[in-house]
Formats: C-alpha cells, structure tokens, sequence
C-alpha cells in the first residue's frame, strides 16, 4: 500500500469507526435531545457552513483564537530570553509562572470580564493560557544550549551568526513542539471564554445560545466544527513551522 | 613574543596555574605537552580569551586572529561539511582546505553523517579556513589515519604560529619542530 493511501485509511477507519458508534448509539438513545444523530448534526454542520453569519462568527472566533495565540508566543519567548538570561528574574517570575499554569480558566475569564470588553476576554485568556506553555519551553531549551558550540561559537561567529546558526537550531525543536501543543490549549481557552463573556459574534456564544434554546444539534454541529478547524489550524501552523524550521534547522 | 605572565588560574576545586609565567615564539610550531588535567587546554583557552584568568595578563596577541580546533570537532551537525567551514570564510578557501585534508568528496555530507576522523579534519579546515595567524590545536590527529595525519601536518605548517596540544611524541617529528613546552 502506498504511504499517502495507507494514511489515509489511518485516520478514515478511526473516523468511520467512531460515526458508526455514535449512530448506534444514538439510536439506542432515541432522543435528539440528549444525543442527535450524525446526519442531523451533519446537516446542522452544512447548515452554518452554508449562511455568511456563520463564517463571520467562525472567522471571529479564529482571529481572537490567533490574536491571543501570537501575543501568548511573543510574551512567552520574551519572558524566556529574560528568566533564562537573569537568575534573578527567573526567581521572582516563576512563582507567577506556576500561578498562571494552575489558576482555571473560567477564574481568568471571569476576574477580565470586570474591567474588559468582552470581545477581548478571549484574547487575553488565550494568551496567559499560551505564555506559560511557551515560557517554561523555551526557556528550558536556552539553558540547556550546548556549551562547546557555545564555545565553539565565542570563537568563531559575531552575535546574530551564533544564534542563527548555533543557537536556534538547538532552540527551535522544542518550540515547534510547544508551540503546536499551545494552539490546541488556545482553541479551548478561547471558546470557554467566549462562553462566558458572550461576545457579539464568537463560536463559543453561540453554543450558549443553542444551549439555552436547546438546540442540540447545532451545539454539537459547532463542537464538530471546533474539532475541524482546530485541526486545520494545527496542521498548517506545523507546515508553516517545518518551513520556518527548514531554513534554520 | 607572546608572554601569559603571572597566570593563576583556579576552577572550583582546583588551581590549576599559581602565578605562572609562560613565554611563546611569535612564529612557528609549538607544542604543549604534559600530564592530563594539567592545564593545557586551559591554556589554550586563554591564550584565546575563552577563559579569563583570575589574575595575570597576556601580551603579544593583540590584533591578531585567533582559531581554535577544539578536542572534539564542534561542528554544526545540521550543515555540511563545506558549509561548516564556508560559516567562518569565502567558499573557494573553504574547498581548497577541504581538498588539501582529503575531504573532497565528502564536502557535502551533512557532519552529522560523517566519521570521527573525517569530523575532525572539517574542524581542522575551519580553523584554517577562520585564520592561519594564531592557530590553536587541541589533539589535531585524534582519529586521523597515517595518510590524513601527515596531511593535517602539512597544513598545521603552514600557520604563521601553531600552538599544538599533544601527548605523542612522534607529533614532534611529523611537524617538524622541537620547540615544546612541558607544563
């Protein structure tokens, strides 16, 4: 079998497999109430896919999903260059570091939402969900830079050629990984905010809403939805890392 | 002349120079020799100005280039050999170094892929290829076979000055020279 088919049939057998429980389980069910059928929450799915209002609150939802996922990456890298370069500081940062990583995010979403738009919530919990994910990453990737090509480097290269050839080649690895796990993260952050700070137009106040209206199919037609597009998301940002790290790597 | 004067030179647990003198020739072959763990690469990596003694001065060097071929080759594994040496230098040195050490043909090969000895003559055509003036040689031929060895030897000749990290003696007939140092 060839490996492009054989792939393939690794991720479709799963996927049918999973349908396929989900049909017979609804029908044991009987109730749409409690658990729709696929082809109702399939058809829900072409439903939201086929209005513009539907694509504008996909769209408004990935660009707060993006927003707080770059920022999260830029403050992350930022605060790793500074704990890693400065005991001092990363004695007094890490603290909030484990602070960040253990307080839920519904705490975050809802202290911002007293003194922040609701549009931005989601943004801003997004970030603090990424940054200590990329931080500690990054930052345990820097300290543990080889010291002999460091040495090596002192030798041989001016500054910015030691950390384009040496240094981020070493770095970069780490941070893909990282970053590829923060995106997944930023998706639920974002969606959970939006469901508690009900911005106008966002996948997670829509979701409430068919909560509240009980409308269960388009509730999980839009889980279905969050899975896809996470999954698109996640996949390009992993070519466009490879590329970014083929350059460099 | 290049003088280390008044060296002291202490690690956590250990002073490896008190207050030591050293006097190098401006030109020529010098070798270091000397029991392991007395301080010979230390004094390579302040004569480089890696390691920054505790007291004492160096004079003499200012103004010239320094290489430094590391014991272990310290090469970037995710380039090629002739990109490896081609980072410090323009490309047509970096090939004629590579030819002159016997690794024409493997100029291509990502370092990661290559042998100890064949890593180890990359290292030698880097810090050629960086600078010829002060050349510093930690173990050169770990790893070189009679033919390459002899090869690297003619290479190490033509620094201006070469300060030769070694436990052979046979390395002090290969190169040439009997200037050696005893630390």
């Amino acid at each position: 079998m060839k490996p492009i088919l054989r792939n393939l049939v690794k991720i479709c057998v799963p996927i049918a497999v999973y349908i396929l429980v989900w049909k017979l389980l609804s029908m044991l069910v009987d109730s749409s109430l409690l658990l729709p059928s696929p082809k109702t929450v399939f058809s829900a799915c072409v439903q939201i896919l086929s209005s513009s209002a539907g694509w504008k609150t996909i769209g408004a939802s990935l660009l707060r999903i993006l927003s707080g996922y770059l920022l999260g990456c830029l403050f992350g890298v930022l605060l790793a260059v500074l704990t890693a370069r400065f005991k001092t500081l990363n004695w007094m940062l890490s603290p909030l570091r484990s602070l960040i990583k253990t307080t839920p995010i519904t705490s975050f979403a809802l202290i911002l939402l007293i003194s922040v738009v609701s549009n931005v919530v989601p943004v801003l919990v997004a970030m603090i969900v990424v940054i200590p994910m990329i931080w500690k990453t990054t930052e345990e990737a820097i300290l543990g830079l080889d010291p002999q090509l460091d040495e090596m480097a002192n030798v041989y290269f001016r500054p910015f050629k030691k950390m384009y050839y040496v240094e981020l080649p070493q770095i970069l690895p780490h941070f893909f990984a990282a970053a590829s796990t923060a995106l997944g993260f930023a998706w639920k952050a974002v969606i959970t905010a939006e469901i508690l700070s009900l911005p106008k137009l966002g996948i997670g106040r829509q979701m409430q809403n068919d909560k509240l209206y009980l409308d269960i199919p388009e509730l999980f037609a839009w889980t279905l939805l969050v899975i896809l597009f996470s999954v698109c998301v996640e996949a390009l940002l992993k070519l466009a890392l490879k590329r970014a790290g083929r350059r460099t790597l | 002349m290049i003088t280390l004067e008044k060296l002291t030179v202490r690690f956590e647990d250990k002073t490896v120079f008190d207050n030591k003198t050293f006097s190098l020739p401006d030109d020529g072959i010098v070798l270091l020799t000397g029991e392991s763990g007395i301080g010979k690469t230390t004094l390579l990596r302040v004569i480089c100005g890696l390691l920054k003694p505790d007291a004492g001065t160096v004079k003499g060097i200012d103004g010239r280039k320094i290489s430094f071929a590391f014991q272990e080759p310290r090469l970037l594994g995710h380039l090629t050999a002739l990109e490896n040496v081609s980072l410090v230098s323009d490309r047509s040195t970096a090939l004629r170094l590579l030819t002159a050490l016997n690794m024409e043909q493997e100029r291509n090969e990502l370092c990661d892929h290559l042998s100890g000895g064949q890593k180890q003559r990359v290292s030698l055509a880097r810090a050629f290829a960086f600078s010829d003036d002060i050349v510093l040689l930690d173990e050169p031929f770990t790893g070189l076979d009679e033919e390459n060895r002899k090869r690297a030897a003619d290479l190490i000749k033509t620094a201006r000055l070469a300060i030769v990290v070694t436990h052979d003696p046979s390395d002090a007939e290969l190169l040439h020279t009997n200037t050696k140092i005893l630390l």
